[in-house]
């Protein structure tokens, strides 16, 4: 018998429609609620409340500093170059 | 985004740059503009840097290594990958191991007001956060890859004092229930109910806003809950984000500040921005969440809508 895999697009369709049937995922152990729940339980909304927040990660370790006159100072006084991550769109807010 | 999930995640990028280099993260859309001290250092390096060769009017983004004085060291796009900074973040520590020298920045005068953007004397800074929880096999493109869906949206909500006081009802009688005043309502609705999931979002229109009804319901002193819903399309509904809204505000009336404001959105968003393309397929769920800022650095990064300071500080107009 012939086999036939699925493309990503077709998987991802699939799996689309199996959250719509089961009402969407997960997160941080409560369902995610669709347009029609109209309001949540106190314990079902912490849940997904901090859920929405992000975990602890890695480029938050670095030090970095966002006032670029204060930085240039820094980096005289302690004998180091700049690293400058320059984004359209704050690279530590909405980028 | 990708970058901090794909470059600022190396443990040898992270060493390097907490140990020899000192880090700065800025938005290109302000330095560029910025007729002052600041912005005069970053073309400085930016005319020596990667796109040197470009139109002023095109895009600088990327990371860039460069002495106090405005010497560059290195620069790349931010889309190389983590091995190709980490190789641009080592060549250009060897250029510095050769020659260190600089001299400090002079006190800086006047900042370029038109670009300053400082959080409100006495008021209410909020953060947010967005997330699209779909498994990554849902998102969409190659669930072998990094998805862009997978990130958390940041952004920061700026209220005035008088604006934050316009909350508070006039009597603390349970179950009264207010509407938000229009200035709060409709910052909230244009400027923070986006996805900014990918990154920077198209913000909505008054005209886009199709349905709006958010209330403020006053259950105990102190305490009040918000409840609502809102509809936001374009005209020919090719984005658009269906929300319901429920939050809790804890109002300290012997301080006379607000020591709680948490808020989640949740609902089907579609479509996209001119900047945030590959989105997940069809409509998926969107949930975006509001807290207190802390105190930390990053806290006081302006909101991403703020940028026309008129248009967001006049969101109802």
């Amino acid at each position: 018998m012939r086999q036939r895999s699925l493309s990503p697009a077709l998987l991802a369709a699939a799996l689309l429609t199996l959250l719509g049937a089961a009402g969407a995922a997960d997160l941080n152990g409560a369902p995610v609620p669709s347009f029609e729940t109209a309001s949540l339980p106190a314990d079902r909304w912490s849940k997904l409340h901090a859920g929405v927040f992000p975990p602890a990660e890695k480029w938050t370790e670095i030090p970095w500093e966002t006032d670029l006159i204060a930085a240039r100072k820094r980096a005289a006084r302690e004998g180091k170059p700049l690293f400058l991550w320059i984004m359209d769109g704050h690279p530590l807010g909405c980028t | 985004m990708t970058g901090r999930a794909l470059v600022f995640s190396q443990p040898e990028i992270i060493r390097l740059l907490s140990t020899e280099f000192v880090p700065y993260a800025g938005d290109m859309w302000y330095l560029r503009r910025q007729k002052d001290a600041v912005g005069e250092y970053m073309w400085k390096v930016w005319r020596q840097g990667y796109r040197k060769d470009q139109p002023e009017t095109s895009s600088r983004q990327g990371y860039y290594t460069a002495t106090a004085d405005g010497r560059h060291l290195g620069s790349i796009h931010n889309g190389r990958g983590a091995a190709a900074a980490l190789e641009m973040i080592r060549g250009a520590l060897a250029l510095w191991k050769q020659n260190n020298a600089q001299e400090a920045p002079a006190d800086a005068a006047s900042a370029d007001r038109e670009y300053l953007r400082e959080p409100p004397a006495g008021g209410l800074v909020l953060n947010t956060y967005s997330r699209i929880p779909l498994p990554r096999e849902a998102l969409g493109g190659d669930p072998a890859r990094y998805n862009p869906n997978e990130a958390v949206g940041r952004d920061h909500m700026w209220l005035t004092r008088e604006e934050w006081r316009s909350l508070l009802p006039p009597a603390w009688d349970r179950g009264a229930r207010l509407s938000l005043p229009p200035a709060v309502a409709y910052r909230l609705l244009r400027y923070h109910l986006t996805d900014n999931v990918r990154g920077e979002p198209d913000m909505w229109a008054r005209s886009e806003i199709r349905e709006a009804k958010l209330e403020l319901v006053v259950e105990d002193l102190g305490l009040l809950q918000l409840e609502g819903t809102a509809r936001m399309a374009t005209e020919d509904n090719a984005r658009g984000y269906d929300a319901r809204l429920q939050g809790y505000l804890t109002y300290d009336l012997a301080a006379s500040r607000f020591t709680r404001a948490d808020v989640l959105s949740w609902g089907e968003a579609w479509g996209a921005g001119r900047f945030t393309r590959r989105q997940p397929p069809g409509r998926f769920p969107l949930l975006i969440a509001f807290t207190l800022s802390g105190s930390a650095a990053g806290d006081r990064i302006p909101p991403q809508g703020i940028r026309q300071a008129g248009a967001y500080m006049n969101a109802a107009q």
